[in-house]
């Protein structure tokens, strides 16, 4: 495995220095390194706080070095995830999404919107309209229409 | 390696969660609401979040992607996220789903064409199910979630069929397939099994060109209706120390040897054993005569050549005795002699039940000792043993008969 370093810049400049094995599992960090002529610094990753790219750097060493090869592997890593996907309040979580979604990490972006669907399902839905700042366009009158067609989904 | 600042004080922290409490996710784009996060939630969830706004509303009522998003997500879950065991049963008006982490149980009214009929579901594939109308002149493919059926004429009054159906397949279609018993020249000691196809793409049924010479298996009767499954290609039937097979795309079917068949335990009737689908392989469920569960899964490798790989051994009196207190919970025994000595024959008595095994932690098996039927999930990792729920009697009209059944929006294959 080459043992390259690469340093990646926060939009807030703070440099992370990962192996480039572990940063080229993101994508759109992969096509920087192969298009463009670093500054510096590293690689500008501008919209990406430090915060969070201290998590995303976290979570892409943990799998970068961890490939599994039989059930007990994969448990360990999956436990791991578990772990990490613990420590994170709501704000991270959904800042992490959209890192994930810019730096085109798959595995992450999966992990993060899983748990945000595991978040809701046992939401009611005054719940998540406040989790995504969302505005009850309904009338009484077609909210009640909805609810009846729907009623085993509320029991 | 990484060069740190010094992060937020105790105080900056406090306000940060405050923040929290009224978070505003606005910075999440609609596309990876819509595409990414809602397709992931259980259909419950979805039902519910129509009313969360219209635009919602619209996305999982008219977008047609959404359906496949959906199916896509929650079939094949990502590798990291457990998946869990989901089943159907049905009683005379109700379909009940639920799986193995109480999150998503409900009840739904049954497809009125089913309502009052009897053992008629067959079996289940990729979110549907399947079977024979009371009449027997007409085979269903129904999606319950969306009350969305299909139905094909029986002419020859099938009663044991299967369903291959893929939705992945980009001429997502279907094809049935039945087997009845066919004698050479009269001759009942020279008779051989035969298949009959059906498929969507022709709206015909025909006999397999290639199933003549495959063996008729001890303890088979057109009759039986064998629980089958579909994978990889082939649907497969469990008969009593027999898996039969037969291959859609090839054409050409034939039977497997159940594995350890010796240590089988004598059991009252067929629906003992079960078969599943396991990340791709068929799994096979059985109770030895030692009362452990064994599960195996059968190696395909495409070119009729089959092999039995055995994946869990788990001890039924071990599970029941170390998990006396929810045992004698749930079936309000106290008396710990009685309940070892229940403990003691109940495959033999036909108290115990395997469920189909989809692979994951957990096995899930019923003891029916009592009149409701408890359904138990034992986790092979943690060795947590779990009860789920308790379906009364009127609930099921076959209580050993439990689908496996990923719900689904996708509308029948046609």
């Amino acid at each position: 495995m080459s043992t390259k370093k690469i340093t990646l810049l926060s939009s807030d400049r703070e440099q992370f220095i990962v192996d480039e094995a572990v940063a080229i599992q993101s994508q759109t960090i992969k096509n920087l390194i192969e298009d463009t002529v670093p500054d510096e610094d590293g690689i500008p990753l501008p919209v990406v706080h430090s915060r969070i790219l201290a998590k995303v750097t976290e979570y892409l060493t943990k799998h970068a070095n961890y490939k599994p090869h039989n059930d007990a592997a994969k448990e360990e890593l999956k436990n791991w995830d578990v772990k990490f996907l613990g420590k994170l309040d709501n704000n991270t979580l959904f800042d992490l999404i959209l890192a994930a979604n810019y730096l085109d990490i798959k595995g992450l972006l999966d992990l993060t919107c899983q748990a945000v669907a595991d978040l809701m399902k046992g939401m009611s839905v005054e719940e998540v309209r406040k989790l995504f700042n969302i505005e009850n366009d309904f009338t009484p009158e077609e909210e009640e229409a909805v609810r009846k067609e729907n009623q085993w989904a509320f029991d | 390696m990484k060069k740190r600042k010094t992060h937020g004080t105790n105080k900056q922290q406090t306000l940060e969660k405050k923040k929290n409490l009224n978070v505003c996710v606005g910075s999440i784009g609609e596309d990876i609401i819509f595409q990414e996060i809602l397709p992931r939630l259980p259909v419950k969830s979805i039902f519910r979040f129509k009313l969360v706004c219209k635009k919602w509303l619209n996305l999982f009522t008219h977008d047609p992607l959404f359906p496949k998003h959906h199916h896509e997500k929650i079939s094949r879950p990502n590798r990291n996220i457990a998946a869990s065991s989901n089943f159907l049963s049905y009683g005379s008006r109700s379909l009940f789903i639920f799986n193995d982490d109480h999150t998503d149980q409900f009840e739904l009214q049954a497809p009125r064409f089913m309502t009052g009929l009897r053992d008629q579901v067959m079996g289940s594939t990729n979110g549907f199910i399947y079977g024979v109308c009371s009449d027997s002149q007409k085979i269903f493919i129904c999606n319950p979630i969306t009350n969305h059926a299909v139905f094909i004429h029986n002419p020859k009054k099938h009663l044991s069929i299967a369903v291959a159906c893929d939705p992945y397949d980009p001429n997502f279609g279907f094809t049935i397939v039945s087997h009845f018993i066919r004698k050479k020249n009269d001759d009942i000691n020279n008779s051989v099994l035969q298949f009959e196809v059906y498929s969507s793409k022709t709206s015909k049924w025909r006999v397999s060109r290639n199933g003549s010479d495959v063996p008729v298996p001890s303890h088979y009767y057109s009759f039986l209706m064998l629980q089958p499954v579909f994978n990889g290609g082939k649907v497969f039937w469990a008969l009593k120390n027999d898996i039969l097979w037969f291959d859609v795309d090839k054409d050409v079917g034939g039977v497997i040897e159940c594995p350890d068949n010796n240590n089988l335990r004598p059991r009252w009737n067929l629906y003992v054993i079960d078969i599943g689908v396991c990340d791709g392989d068929v799994s096979f469920s059985m109770i030895t005569k030692q009362e452990e569960i064994e599960i195996w899964l059968l190696r395909d490798n495409r070119n009729e050549e089959f092999e039995w790989v055995k994946k869990h051994t788990v001890n039924l009196q071990r599970i029941i005795a170390e998990n006396w207190n929810i045992m004698s919970e749930i079936y309000s025994i106290v008396n710990v002699g009685e309940l070892h000595e229940i403990a003691k024959n109940l495959a033999f008595r036909g108290y115990v039940k395997t469920l189909p095994y989809s692979g994951g932690e957990v096995m899930g098996f019923i003891i029916n000792i009592t009149y409701d039927k408890k359904v138990l999930f034992f986790n092979l990792v943690t060795q947590e043993l779990k009860v789920i729920c308790v379906i009364c009697d009127y609930m099921i009209k076959h209580p050993f008969r439990l689908y496996p059944f990923v719900p689904t929006l996708l509308p029948c294959p046609t």
